[in-house]
Formats: C-alpha cells, sequence, structure tokens
C-alpha cells in the first residue's frame, strides 16, 4: 500500500468519523441518519422534549415474543399521540429492542415489529406518517443488563425518540 | 466539552498516524504459496548420498530436487495416495524412490520408558503401550545404518538453541505425561461414546468409564461363511455305494476331516469363541475410529498371513473389500484397520499354536457403523 | 473291492495335500474400536541453514497445535523421543517411534533462501506400517507467510490421516466486541483458523453483526448501522473497501449470505415490521422476494448447491426451520423438536444443517439431516448463537454468551460429533463468527 492509498484512505476515513451517532446525544444509543435528536430542554416545558420523555413516557413494553400494544403502552401512546399532534415540528424514531433470550438476527426482526406496532397506532392517533421512522435494534441495546425477567421485561421494549430534522 | 474537542483532535491524530504507518490496514496480500513434491530416498541411496562428504545437499531453492541423484530409482510415478493438494498446479512429482523397506535396528529399545500415554482415566487396557515391539524381524540390513549427520544439517544438538528454547533435556526416566492436549475443553479420553456438552447436562454420564469389552456379545454377521466343517463323520467305512455320492460328501464337506489323521492334527481343531473374542479384543483395542469423519461410514476388510508366532506378515496386509465411502475414505479406514492390526500384535497375537493352520490366513472386518451413534 | 479302493484313492486324492485341508481364512468381524486422539510425533524441523532455525521450531509448534486443537490427535512430547531427526533425507528409524507409541511421524526441514523466501518441506510416515503416508511435499513462500505454510502443512497431514480435507488453513472473519453489554462496541475482525493473526477491518463507531465470506473468500458481507438503520453491506476484504446494498428508505436489511457462486446475496427485508426474504443480484442489483407472508422470515442460507435454501419462520407462531427451492415458493417445515429453532447454515458437504435452538431456557448448537432428522444438539450453555462450518464440514464455531451484567462473549469450536470443546484463543470478546473457505 503505498502513501497515496493511505491518505486517500484516511480522507476517507476522516470523511466517515465525522458523520457517526448524531444521536449519541438524545436519549439513545445510536442515531439514525439524517435524524438529530432534539436538545432535552426542561422537563418543566411541556413543549420540550424532557417532558416528553418524563412526563408523558418515551416507552412502551412488551410481553415475551409479543408485538402487541398492552393496555397500559396504549395509554402511554395516546399521551405520546397528544404530544407529538401539539408539538408538530419534532419528527420521531422509534426504536424497537428485544431481550437478549433470542438469537440475532431473528430479535432484529421482533424489534422491528414492536416498532412498527407503535408506529401504527401514532399513525392511526393522527401523526403524519412522515414524522415517523423506526429501526430495530434487536437485542443490541439492553438497559438493563441482569439475566433475569426483571431485566429482560425492560428490554423487550419501543421507544419514541424525538427529534429535529424531520422525516426528510 | 473543550476536553472533548482535544480528546478528539488527539486521537484523530494518532489515527491518521497508525493507518499512514500502516498498522490499521492489514497488509494481506495473499502470496501464493507454491507447492512441489519431495521425493523419498532410501537408505542406499541415502548412504550413497552422504558418503562423499560434500554431497550437495543444496538448499533446494528449485522445487526440484531436494534429493539429488537417484540411481536407479524406480519411478513410481505419481503416487496415487497423494492428492496434488493446493493451489499451483504442483510441479510434476519428482520420482519416488522406493520406500526404505524399514531395516530396522533391532538393538532392544528402551522400552521401560516409553510412557508416553497420557493419564487419561479410562484408557484401554494397556494393550497400547509400546512394551515390547522391538523384534522387528529385522531383515539382513542392505546398509549399515545411517548416523551421519549430513553436511549441511547441524545435529539438533548442536542447533544454537536460543530464544524459546524448548529445548528438552530428555529426561531419561521419560516418567512425563503426555503435554496437556488443552486446557479447557472436552474430555479427550478414550471412550467408546460421544457425550456431548448437551447431553451430559442431563445425564450423569456413566459413559465414559469405558470398557472395551464388547458390550454384547457381538452378532455374529450372517455372512460367515465360517467353513465350520461341521463335522458330518461319514464313517469311512464306504457303506454307501454310490462312490459318487461319497466323493461329492467328502467335497462338500470340505476336508473329510476324520478319514486321515496326518490331516487332522495339524489343522487343529476350529477356534473356539473365546479363542476368536481375545483376537478380536486383541485388535479392537488399537483400532481408533474417529466417528464424526467420511472413514467412520466405511466398512473395510482386511486381509493378512501370519506367522507361526503369532506375528502379521505386515506384507501380506491387504485391503480385501470395503463398501460406503470415497477412495480417500476408503483408504483412510484401511490405514486405521491396518495400524490396529500392526500396533496391537506387540510380540504376537496369542493365538492357539496347535491350531496354526485355522488361523494361518485371517480376513478381519472393521464396521464402524455401530460407533457412529 | 474295487469300489472301495476307487473311493479310499478319491479320498485319498482329496485330502492330499493336508496343508492346504484348512477351512478358509479366519474370519473375524469388529465393530467395536476405541475413541481417542491418536499420538503423533512431530519432531522440531530440520532448519537447513541458520536464519531457519527459530522459523523451523515455530512452523514445527504450530503444525502440532492444529492437530492436537482437532481432537483427533495427540503429541508425544519430544522428551519421550529415542531417536531425533537430523536430517530431512535420513530414513526413519520406525522401531524408535513404534517404542514411544507415535502413529504417525511427520518430519520436515525449512530453508530460508534469498529474498526471504522460505522453502517447507514434509514427509508423513505410517509408523506401524514401516511406510511412508503419501509423497513428501514442498511449500514455498515468503517469510510472512511461515504460519499459512505450517498450516498447509497440517492440512496435508489431516487429510491423509483422516480421508477428509483440512481446515487450518482457513479464516474467521467475526464481531470483536468490548465494553459492558448496555455499551458494547462491535467491530469486524479477522483471524486466522487457530485464532492468530487477529485483525480488525472496521472502526468501533457503528455496530455491527454478523458478517459472512463470500464462497472464495474475497468478500465479507455483514451488516452494518453506520447510517443509522442496520444495512447490508459487502466489503472487500484485501481493499476494505465496502458499500451497503438495497438502500431502499423506510427499510431495514439484515442477515445477509452469499449465493454459492458468489453472484448474489440471499437475506432479510423488513418493511412495515414485517420479515421476509429476499435475493439481490450483486451486479444488477436486481432483488427479488422470496416469501411473502406476515410472519418473521430471516437467516436465510443456501445449501452448497444452491438449490435450495433453509431459513428460519415464526409462521407457526414459534421460531422453526423451513427448506424452500431457491427460487421461492413452498416451503416445508424441518425442525420438530421442542423448543425454538434459529440461524440454520447449510453444511458445506450439503448433508446437514447447523443451528441453534432454544429450549427450556437454555440455548444450543445443533446439527440435523437436511429433512430434519437426527437432531443432534452438541452444546448447551445459557447462550450459544450463529454456528458456522468449517470448509471441510467437520467442525463447527459459534459464539457463546455468560449470563449476568457482566457476561462475556466468546467464540468456540466443537467438533461435529459433539466432541472436543473448546474455547478460541483469541484476546478480547467475540461473536457471530463465519469460516472462510479454504485458502488457495
Amino acid at each position: 500500500m503505498n502513501l497515496l492509498t493511505k491518505s486517500a484512505l484516511v480522507v476517507a476515513m476522516l470523511g466517515l468519523a465525522a458523520c457517526t451517532d448524531p444521536g449519541r446525544f438524545g436519549g439513545s444509543a445510536d442515531g439514525a441518519g439524517g435524524f438529530g435528536a432534539a436538545g432535552l430542554g426542561s422537563a418543566s416545558d411541556p413543549a420540550s422534549p424532557a417532558y416528553f420523555q418524563e412526563a408523558i413516557g418515551d416507552r412502551v413494553w412488551f410481553a415475551v415474543d409479543q408485538s402487541t400494544l398492552s393496555d397500559s403502552a396504549v395509554v402511554t401512546l395516546d399521551g405520546q399521540a397528544g404530544w407529538l399532534n401539539t408539538n408538530t415540528d419534532y419528527s420521531i424514531l422509534i426504536e424497537g429492542h428485544a431481550d437478549e433470550q433470542g438469537t440475532r438476527e431473528y430479535n432484529l426482526a421482533l424489534g422491528a415489529r414492536r416498532a412498527s406496532a407503535v408506529q401504527e397506532y401514532l399513525i392511526s392517533r393522527g401523526v403524519s406518517p412522515n414524522r415517523v421512522r423506526t429501526v430495530s435494534y434487536g437485542k443490541e441495546r439492553p438497559i438493563e443488563i441482569c439475566s433475569e425477567e426483571s431485566c429482560y421485561a425492560q428490554n423487550r421494549r419501543a421507544v419514541t425518540v424525538v427529534g429535529t430534522g424531520a422525516g426528510s | 466539552m473543550k476536553t472533548g474537542y482535544t480528546i478528539s483532535a488527539i486521537g484523530h491524530g494518532a489515527l491518521i498516524l497508525w493507518v499512514l504507518l500502516g498498522g490499521f490496514f492489514p497488509s494481506r496480500q495473499h502470496d501464493p504459496i507454491e507447492v512441489a513434491q519431495v521425493s523419498l530416498v532410501s537408505a542406499e541411496e541415502f548412504a550413497a548420498m552422504t558418503a562423499p562428504a560434500s554431497a550437495p545437499r543444496a538448499v533446494d531453492q528449485a522445487p526440484e530436487q531436494p534429493a539429488p541423484d537417484q540411481p536407479a530409482a524406480a519411478p513410481e510415478a505419481p503416487q496415487p495416495l497423494t492428492r496434488p493438494t493446493p493451489p499451483k498446479p504442483a510441479e510434476r512429482p519428482e520420482p519416488a524412490t522406493a520406500p526404505d523397506p524399514a531395516p530396522e535396528p533391532d538393538e532392544p529399545q528402551p522400552t521401560a520408558e516409553v510412557e508416553d500415554t497420557p493419564p487419561t482415566p479410562p484408557a484401554p487396557p494397556s494393550e497400547t503401550e509400546g512394551e515390547t515391539l522391538l523384534a522387528e524381524p529385522s531383515p539382513p540390513r542392505a546398509s549399515p545404518h545411517i548416523a551421519p549427520v549430513p553436511s549441511l544439517t547441524p545435529d539438533p544438538a548442536a542447533v544454537p538453541d536460543e530464544v524459546t528454547a524448548e529445548v528438552t533435556a530428555p529426561s531419561p526416566d521419560a516418567e512425563k505425561p503426555a503435554p496437556e492436549v488443552t486446557e479447557n475443553t472436552a474430555p479427550q479420553e478414550a471412550s467408546t461414546q460421544i457425550v456431548t456438552e448437551a447431553e451430559e447436562q442431563d445425564t450423569e454420564t456413566p459413559a465414559l468409564t469405558s470398557s472395551l469389552r464388547p458390550r454384547s456379545r457381538p452378532n455374529r454377521p450372517a455372512p460367515q461363511p465360517q467353513a465350520q466343517p461341521e463335522p458330518t463323520p461319514e464313517p469311512a467305512q464306504p457303506q454307501n455305494d454310490a462312490i459318487a455320492d461319497a466323493v461329492a460328501q467328502a467335497v462338500a464337506s470340505g476336508s473329510a476331516p476324520a478319514t486321515n489323521g496326518s490331516g487332522t492334527a495339524r489343522v487343529g481343531p476350529p477356534l473356539t469363541q473365546g479363542e476368536k473374542d481375545a483376537l478380536r479384543v486383541a485388535v479392537q483395542s488399537c483400532w481408533i475410529v474417529d466417528p464424526g469423519s467420511p472413514a467412520a461410514r466405511v466398512t473395510v476388510t482386511v486381509s493378512m498371513s501370519m506367522s507361526e508366532d503369532g506375528k502379521v506378515d505386515g506384507n501380506s496386509l491387504k485391503l480385501l473389500s470395503d463398501s460406503g465411502g470415497d477412495p480417500a475414505a476408503i483408504r483412510s479406514a484401511f490405514d486405521a484397520a491396518r495400524r490396529a492390526i500392526l500396533r496391537c500384535q506387540k510380540g504376537g497375537y496369542d493365538l492357539p499354536k496347535d491350531k496354526y493352520e485355522q488361523w494361518r490366513d485371517i480376513e478381519i472386518t472393521f464396521d464402524p457403523s455401530k460407533m457412529r451413534k | 473291492m474295487l469300489r472301495v479302493m476307487i473311493l479310499f484313492l478319491a479320498l485319498l486324492g482329496l485330502a492330499a495335500p493336508p496343508a492346504l485341508a484348512q477351512n478358509g481364512p479366519l474370519r473375524i468381524v469388529i465393530d467395536q474400536g476405541v475413541i481417542e486422539p491418536m499420538p503423533f510425533a512431530v519432531p522440531d524441523f530440520v532448519a537447513e541453514n541458520r536464519e531457519a532455525t527459530q522459523l523451523a521450531r515455530d512452523i514445527s509448534r504450530v503444525i502440532s497445535s492444529d492437530l492436537t486443537s482437532t481432537g483427533l490427535f495427540r503429541e508425544i512430547p519430544n522428551s519421550a523421543y529415542i531417536s531425533g531427526i537430523t536430517s530431512f533425507a535420513s530414513p526413519v528409524q520406525y522401531a524408535d517411534w513404534k517404542a514411544i507409541n507415535a502413529q504417525a511421524l511427520i518430519t520436515g526441514a525449512v530453508s530460508v533462501g534469498p529474498g526471504g523466501r522460505i522453502t517447507v518441506k514434509f514427509r508423513l510416515f505410517d509408523v506401524f506400517s514401516n511406510a511412508p503416508l503419501g509423497e513428501g511435499l514442498q511449500f514455498t513462500g515468503t517469510t510472512d507467510s511461515w504460519r499459512r505454510m505450517a498450516h498447509k502443512v497440517a492440512d496435508q497431514v489431516y487429510a491423509r490421516i483422516t480421508g477428509e480435507s483440512g481446515y487450518f488453513d482457513s479464516r474467521v472473519v467475526f464481531v470483536s466486541e468490548s465494553g459492558p453489554k448496555n455499551n458494547r462496541q462491535k467491530r469486524l475482525a479477522i483471524m486466522d483458523s487457530d485464532g492468530a493473526g487477529l485483525q480488525y477491518l472496521t472502526q468501533g463507531g457503528a455496530l455491527v453483526l454478523a458478517p459472512r465470506f463470500s464462497p472464495n473468500g474475497d468478500r465479507v458481507l455483514y451488516t452494518s448501522f453506520e447510517s443509522g438503520f442496520p444495512r447490508i453491506t459487502v466489503m472487500d476484504v484485501n481493499s476494505l473497501a465496502r458499500r451497503s446494498l438495497d438502500d431502499q428508505r423506510g427499510t431495514m436489511t439484515f442477515a445477509p449470505r452469499f449465493a454459492p457462486d458468489g453472484t448474489s446475496v440471499v437475506y432479510s427485508l423488513e418493511q412495515g415490521g414485517n420479515t421476509d426474504i429476499y435475493t439481490m443480484n450483486l451486479r444488477t442489483g436486481a432483488r427479488s422476494r422470496l416469501t411473502s407472508a406476515p410472519s418473521i422470515e430471516t437467516g436465510p442460507s443456501y445449501s452448497p448447491d444452491g438449490k435450495s435454501i433453509v431459513f428460519t419462520s415464526d409462521r407457526s407462531g414459534t421460531p422453526q426451520l423451513y427448506v424452500m427451492s431457491a427460487g421461492g415458493g413452498e416451503a416445508r417445515r424441518v425442525s420438530f423438536g421442542q423448543g425454538r429453532y434459529s440461524t440454520p447454515v447449510w453444511s458445506p458437504r450439503g448433508d446437514m444443517i447447523a443451528f441453534t435452538k432454544q429450549s427450556q431456557g437454555r440455548f444450543h448448537i445443533g446439527v440435523m439431516r437436511t429433512d430434519g432428522s437426527e437432531e443432534r444438539l452438541l452444546t448447551a450453555s445459557f447462550l450459544d448463537e450463529g454456528p458456522t462450518w468449517s470448509p471441510n464440514g467437520r467442525v463447527i464455531m459459534f459464539g457463546r454468551e455468560t449470563s449476568g451484567a457482566g457476561g462475556q462473549s466468546a467464540l468456540y469450536s466443537v467438533d461435529v460429533s459433539g466432541r472436543n470443546l473448546r474455547r478460541m484463543p483469541i484476546q478480547g470478546a467475540g461473536s457471530d463468527p463465519a469460516w472462510s473457505p479454504l485458502l488457495p
């Protein structure tokens, strides 16, 4: 490998490095491309993403292997839809997650199902489809790391991340 | 936040350097590796080669001539045994010289210190120990045994062993156990069946206490034309008129056992089941089966001739029949069978001398089908 | 009376050569052998010049380590040797090796030529048959490739003794992991089949999953979150150039594998929460859909002949394995045991499928015939997943993760018979291994 190639690679690599993880500043571990997580603001401001996250609740949980919404999940999502219909400047990214009791690729698909269930519900409550994207992390991004049901239950979730940069 | 930028800057700087200096991008050009065959040299040739001290044992750069001159080497052409192997169409095979037919040194081997067998608990009953293997037939030596150190290669003792000096002070009383083969793995012990990790969970694995005894008397396979005369001792008295009948009978009974005293004595009665079992157990304790290999799908029958002292005539060992595999698997299965036979004979198989004619020729069928599952 | 005479003569004639009067050969059937490693000896290769001294020793050690790692062979320590090998050309003292019960003997020599070219020669002997096993061979390459040359020797020895091709001169691509469970960094790494020569193919920035080799080992497919969304990506292993395939907005793509001819890819595409199996021609980019069901269809793997695809589907309610034709269409369920099955991989020999099975709170790596019969579980632990076959179909490597907050992942291998479970000796944690073909 000569110096020229190396230099070219360095340039390329720097270019790539520049666009990593915009979302890491938000609540989520990895950010989706083109999706800038919003500054949180203050939780006391009902129009702030922090309020969305803490007061309304940004996540819902699922039973083992399931992607159907529980009653309590529906309550949370109704709140989310209300907030989103008020604060129309924001777009959202719904992350689907699974617990570690499953194989990687299947769990990726399972997480996608969960994210999609939330997406469909929010849309049904009047949120514009253009504002919503989904992603699945499968079992790659657990919140709780013990290997017991108490942790698994926390990890089987869909998280609604509020961001700017609407659904480009 | 400032610190973040600083760290970032330093990190990126370091990364750039690293990349430039070639640390990150692996140089994984795959230099092609060339392959060539190397011929084998017989003792005579070797002696001839080394006699003139200046034997040109060149560091053969060309994949050609590892063994300089081959006097009258019967060019065995490309051994069918070798696959020409990997990449580069192997350079044309060296005319292989016939392998040294093993004029073995018959100085008594220091057998006491063999004991290389590892402390594997359920090892097969000691048959495998290299006890008295010394007794090689030792045919007339073709040439004195070559000790000479070929000019170019230093004696290993003299090799300047720096660094990793794995120098093995050959502890004369090599009591040492074999190397720990693996540190953290499943049992390597000899066994007659496989217990996987999955199975281990629920059974208390009684399986590993292997006894080499056949669990059940192997049901002798039907096609066992054990031409047991089943002596139908036709009274020698030709009561029967029909000569033809008698002759036919004699033919049918194979050997006219009772009529002729001189014959019977040398043939002796057929081996008892116990005697046959003894032979079977002796051989099977040396038969290493690898149940995962294609060879474990091959059944081979091997024939051989025996000398009166119970030793196998190694040259007589032949593959009689096989079923169930491709040529490589068959060859491997035959090799394993041959090793079992040769290895376990030690000083000779324990067979009744008075029945020599009954076991002068032996055919052994090695059927691994029960080992596979 | 005459008759009697004739008869007597006839009988006499038949019995005449008494020595021949035996009953044919003694026939024995043996159906029980022993399962144990075969003892072999590999004296340090002869260094044919000074520069080769260290190499000769190192090469012998790698050969020994390769063979020993299979569980099929056991090295006899050189302290037990009666005679040494002082010259590659000198005849072997078979009796000396028999005496220490070495069934196979590997001798060799190494020389370093001008320009750093090294030559490695070896011979294999069947000690108890007093004969070489196959021809001697000689490999020539650069000094840098000495490990590969050792692997090639070991592959030869393995093949000659077992009757099947070896797998040592191959590589494994996998996901190297670091950090705790809830903040795990993952990057692609590649190593030799014995764990040596670890190198990284990506930086830790973006999540990467489940790499797979192309049929000739020149490219790697994997799933990358570089864009923020899972995308299948193909990387050239030599240049590290990469591009993502199927960038369609609003979809996720993952679980890719090459077709046996290397020209197309089969993978999962998720859209609107539903995951199905697609193929894409790598040259034209043309995509075709193989399944369309509301259930999850993922983890596709081609049969070596390219005619069938095995995959995971939860259409029955739980993940199970199905086989369909490579063109799609009706799928036949092949897994019927208790539990959940996923990550099926067709063996290179074509006769088996390896899979991950979850049952009663544990994970297993197992194998079955391609019709689902003869299921055998090879491992059991808190979390085993993602089997990959060695190029000869003999060994399965997979990832194992320990439980709990401090859970760590590691690569393990196991013989397809279920023996010889061992942890791969690599630095750091790893998951999702994929074996390359045997290198040329």
